[in-house]
């Protein structure tokens, strides 16, 4: 009983969390009155072979996939007809690219008909936001646990990012450019972030400067190797389909891309560099330059490879999709996924960049301060 | 594609420029990964389970970037160990979460292209295996670097205060995992909105409602992937300092013994190669600065050792502080690791004995209480004169191994004088825990006081 008890007192605002959070959670997933489309919930599942399809791409006469039908019995969970069950019936193949396989306890978006009762109803789609809830839920439950005030305060600066990315979208559907937007929104970010997560100071300041410099080189560069590659052919970006403004819409992602991780490199500089000349204020300028190297080393493979992976994964699909496809690999590579190579190298040039670049501007920030103090004694 | 070789060469210089031996190592570890990729999309599509070509593939990215790019040694061993068990245990919660979202397959938008129009769609791959490969391959990159980034800093808080316990490490951990938290978050956000904001503007310009788009699969894909992501680093934090707060303190008790029997057949070697002049030298003089030390001077009882041949000899110590009536205090091994130390009147009471043939007191059984026979209570001594096998400037002190002297001075509060010659000196000698630390190290160049 003691044991219990002083477990909840030292726990309580874990506890008291993590309550917040499941009621939060419970409630994404009974929240169907709050749709004006209908929603039901998948209760009893059949599943039938129907026949078989063949890949037309290959030459392969046994390249042939089995083709399903399933009968579903869903139970209407909002609008007029609640608490009525109906049966849908809906096919699927077995590699899923355009179609889904029902499972029970599936919740799925209906068009139905009839009048007093359900009559027919077609699944539009599935209902997926309770578990971005969740994913939220989990994420903010373990920042705070773990990190207590300063989680807090990673949560704070991730949604003032978030909201002033927000509002920038909202401006740019008002008719905004693009492109000068971006400029802006990379400015705003950098010193929101930095003040946020680093307070206000001579390193943050350095910080700031470096970033921002570091950015535009970037996107210079990037220009540089437009100019002398050539044009490049925008049908093959994803979402091209969108609008006519592609080539700007790329620009943007480009430039905000590799903002976060240059932010760390040039905040761990910045730190670094300020430590040292604490420790040691009669440091050479030649130690200061090794230490940022050194600080530098330690920290470009894995950032690298932070990118590297997060945009790596999501090619996945569409290329085990095109390669089934009887598509080479060399070609898809050449054609068709050169803006995700050229998102990750810019993003990586960018974290290069940026260690040279902040132990620059630190050094500079820094040694100028000393010298005012020296002048003023 | 031009563009893309420009800026692929950019990047490869600079990875040389900035990053020099170890960029190179960056370079090769990143190609490296790229090849296990590509090889595992083509066995994919040749038609390999899709899950378990992605473990396999975690584990071969997980050794070409931790091991490879960072050395065989306790702090990569850590993060490996932490990574492999947060892949394992994201596994199931991507298994789970990814055949309940039903993220598998074609987005709403790539269906609107082309796609339909030119790829068949029966390609006898499951996609949903496929969307589950996507998000492990995804935060493979973020864990490991937190893993890295905790075990690391870990390592040098463990290097620095080895007294540390495991409990203490791992508190300290959290510490770091609270540093690297936000730009972690950061990181993963802005990675996020650069990736996704083409998604976003299109989804907007198409008057998607905010429910249909936060039903989509075009948007949840990209958010799980970094959601799980994110939710990996946040959890690798506490479990890599669990793992490397065990695994430092494990090692510690085999190397440190180990380091310490380095550093002794070091010494041995040169200790040997040390002439008879120099020694002569340096024992006199060193017999001259205790001499002229203030807390020598004052001491009524203090305790010194006799020199084994090797040692520095004590036999001017000695013969000073029974000319001056002082009550002279050496020491008799006992048992394993203890020592008593008896009262003489003069150097004719000192007999070889024992397992080190050591000349010792003559004629104690070794059973005395303090007041028998002339044993004395380790409070009593004022002053301890103590040998070592070699010592550092910052007065840590390497013994032969036994433990007598560390366990006997632990016991009393007398001013703990170490003395070595100086070519016997060390940078930095090993210690743990209950080694004694020296009030003042005497050598024949230098009397350097440890505060």
């Amino acid at each position: 009983m003691m044991k219990d008890r002083t477990f909840f007192d030292r726990h309580r605002l874990q506890i008291g969390l993590f309550t917040v959070l499941l009621v939060i959670v419970f409630f994404a997933f009974h929240d169907s009155f709050l749709y004006s489309k209908t929603i039901g919930k998948v209760t009893e599942v059949h599943t039938e072979t129907s026949g078989n399809a063949t890949n037309y791409n290959t030459d392969n006469d046994a390249a042939k996939e089995t083709l399903y039908t399933q009968t579903l019995m869903v139970k209407l969970l909002n609008g007029k007809y609640k608490g009525q069950k109906i049966k849908v019936s809906s096919d699927y193949a077995f590699s899923r690219i355009d179609s889904e396989k029902y499972c029970r306890g599936d919740r799925v978006f209906l068009n139905v008909k009839g009048e007093d009762k359900v009559e027919s109803a077609t699944i539009s789609g599935v209902k997926r936001d309770q578990y971005a809830v969740l994913l939220v839920a989990v994420l903010i439950f373990l920042v705070l646990c773990i990190a207590g005030k300063r989680g807090v305060r990673a949560i704070a600066s991730l949604l003032l990012n978030i909201g002033i990315f927000a509002y920038s979208m909202f401006l740019y559907e008002k008719g905004a450019d693009l492109v000068k937007m971006s400029y802006l929104l990379v400015v705003i970010f950098t010193v929101a972030t930095v003040l946020i997560v680093n307070g206000p100071n001579r390193r943050s300041f350095a910080a700031i400067l470096s970033t921002l410099l570091t950015t535009f080189f970037a996107i210079g560069v990037f220009y540089q190797a437009l100019h002398f590659g050539g044009e490049i052919d925008y049908a093959s970006l994803d979402y091209v389909t969108g609008g006519q403004d592609v080539e700007t819409i790329f620009l943007a992602g480009i430039c905000l891309t590799s903002l976060g991780a240059v932010m760390d490199v040039a905040i761990s500089i910045a730190a670094g560099l300020n430590e040292v000349m604490e420790k040691k204020p009669d440091v050479k300028l030649r130690q200061l330059l090794t230490s940022g190297r050194e600080i530098g080393y330690d920290i470009t493979g894995t950032m690298v490879n932070v990118l590297f992976f997060t945009y790596v994964c999501g090619l996945f699909p569409v290329l085990i999709i095109k390669l089934k496809n009887s598509i080479r690999l060399l070609t898809i590579v050449r054609l068709q996924i050169p803006f995700e190579i050229a998102r990750f190298l810019i993003g990586g040039i960018s974290i290069l960049l940026a260690i040279p670049m902040s132990i620059v501007v630190t050094t500079v920030v820094l040694k100028l301060r000393r010298r005012k103090k020296e002048v003023q004694s | 594609m031009s563009m893309i070789l420009i800026l692929a060469v950019i990047f490869f210089l600079l990875m040389l420029l900035v990053g020099g031996e170890r960029g190179a190592i960056s370079f090769i570890a990143l190609c490296g990964n790229a090849a296990v990729l590509v090889l595992s999309v083509l066995l994919m599509t040749a038609g390999f389970h899709p899950i378990l070509i992605t473990a396999v593939a975690a584990a071969f990215i997980n050794a070409i970037t931790l091991v490879y790019q960072n050395g065989r040694n306790t702090k990569t061993f850590a993060a490996l160990i932490s990574s492999g068990i947060m892949i394992a245990v994201l596994f199931l919660w991507v298994l789970f979460l990814s055949g309940r979202m039903h993220l598998e397959g074609l987005n709403e938008i790539d269906l609107q292209g082309d796609f339909p129009v030119y790829y068949s769609f029966n390609i006898q791959i499951n996609m949903a295996q496929v969307a589950v490969a996507m998000i492990i391959i995804g935060l493979l990159g973020a864990v490991m670097d937190t893993a890295v980034a905790v075990s690391s800093a870990l390592y040098e808080v463990h290097r620095h205060t080895p007294e540390l316990t495991a409990k203490e490490l791992f508190q300290s951990g959290i510490v770091i995992g609270k540093d690297i938290l936000a730009t972690t978050l950061n990181t993963l956000y802005f990675a996020y909105i650069g990736e996704s904001m083409m998604l976003l503007l299109y989804l907007r310009k198409y008057n998607y409602s905010l429910v249909s788009m936060m039903n989509s699969k075009a948007f949840l894909e990209e958010f799980t992937c970094i959601m799980v992501s994110a939710i990996g680093c946040m959890l690798i934090i506490p479990l890599s300092a669990a793992v490397s707060a065990k695994l430092f303190r494990a090692e510690k008790g085999i190397n440190l013994d180990e380091q310490k029997r380095q550093v002794r057949k070091q010494m041995k070697k040169i200790s040997a190669g040390l002439t008879q002049k120099y020694r002569r030298h340096a024992d006199a003089a060193i017999t001259d600065q205790v001499l002229k030390l203030s807390q020598y001077q004052s001491a009524q009882t203090l305790f010194c050792f006799v020199s084994l041949p090797g040692e520095v000899d004590t036999s001017g110590i000695l013969a000073d502080a029974f000319a001056n009536g002082k009550s002279v205090c050496v020491p008799k091994c006992i048992s394993d690791g203890v020592m008593k130390v008896y009262q003489i009147k003069s150097q004719e009471e000192l007999e070889e004995a024992g397992a080190y043939h050591i000349l010792e007191p003559k004629g104690r059984t070794g059973q005395e209480h303090p007041g028998e026979n002339g044993c004395v209570a380790p409070e009593e001594i004022e002053l301890a004169i103590i040998p070592c096998v070699s010592c550092s400037r910052d007065g840590k002190r390497l013994g032969h191994g036994g433990g007598y002297y560390d366990r006997y001075l632990a016991q009393t509060s007398a001013y703990k004088v170490v003395v070595c010659r100086e070519k016997e000196m060390c940078e930095e000698i090993p210690v743990d825990a209950h080694d004694v630390e020296m009030d003042l190290v005497i050598t024949e160049n230098h009397i350097k006081k440890i505060t």
